[in-house]
């Protein structure tokens, strides 16, 4: 995201503050990447409308709070979900779920340079089920919302380096037990 | 999941009536509060006015007479009195 795009969100924001229908304008750009989000880790229609729509509606009461700390807007948004999400899960006393998309799976797998059939994907979407759901939290948000580090760690409220070791520990893995070379950090 | 699904979720109008369901409650909530603060400390006025008055009450007023002689006719040894004018 672009300089003049984070300052553009921030010039909509600041109008939000005073006129919340002006909060409308972010919503309608931000709902189908945080629905999609969302569900990735519900599995569930109905419960990621309503976790959205509570997402949203923090996201408006809060806006006074919102201070600029060098992530885009979209990073807040998306540590609101993430908060919403891990809510849900604890009153529910449930274990978190991650839906991944044999989709984007295969969109992970075409960006290395490892020959790939039916086989690889099965054998992969069945491996990245056992993985852990904080390596799955940081794979997730790296390569299927294309975030970097730094708005990583301030989703997951954890460090810069932490979000990167997480990253790379799952990708080593992948890198043992199947021989993928996934880009670690889009330059390798 | 596809686009078009997900906009059958999207509904911004909703989330602003919420909103503003949020902010009406909140004011509620805050004249609630303001109302039990003033109505704690008009009853902790009332309280203290009711115990002043009952304490100047309770005790003995000390007040002078000036330039007044007092006499005391119901003394048995009073020269004024009928009963030892006879004796006498």
């Amino acid at each position: 995201m672009s300089e003049a795009e984070i300052q553009q969100e921030y010039t909509i924001l600041e109008r939000a503050r005073k006129n919340p229908k002006v909060f409308g304008e972010l919503y309608e750009k931000y709902f189908d990447r945080i629905f999609n989000y969302v569900f990735r880790q519900t599995d569930d229609e109905d419960l990621t409308s309503d976790l959205c729509s509570q997402t949203f509606l923090s996201a408006l009461k809060n806006l006074d709070r919102y201070e600029f700390r060098g992530v885009p807007f979209s990073a807040w948004l998306y540590k609101i979900a993430s908060n919403e999400i891990n809510k849900h899960y604890r009153k529910q006393k449930r274990d978190k779920v991650f839906s991944i998309e044999e989709l984007r799976v295969r969109e992970l797998i075409e960006q290395t340079d490892t020959d790939w059939d039916e086989e690889i994907i099965q054998r992969l979407l069945n491996y990245l089920k056992e993985l852990p759901t904080d390596m799955l939290e940081v794979l997730e948000l790296r390569f299927f919302e294309d975030k970097d580090f730094r708005e990583i760690a301030f989703i997951l409220d954890i460090t810069e380096s932490g979000a990167k070791m997480r990253t790379y520990r799952a990708l080593d893995r992948l890198r043992k037990n199947f021989n993928l070379r996934i880009k670690y950090d889009g330059k390798e | 999941m596809s686009s078009g699904r997900i906009a059958q979720h999207r509904n911004y109008a909703d989330v602003m009536a919420r909103h503003e369901r949020d902010i009406r409650l909140k004011r509620v909530f805050r004249a609630f509060v303001y109302f039990l603060i003033i109505a704690f400390l008009l009853i902790l006025f009332f309280f203290f006015k009711r115990w002043e008055a009952r304490e100047s009450a309770g005790k003995p007023v000390a007040y002078t007479r000036i330039g007044e002689t007092i006499k005391n006719t119901d003394s048995p040894n009073s020269l004024d009195h009928p009963h030892e004018q006879h004796r006498g």
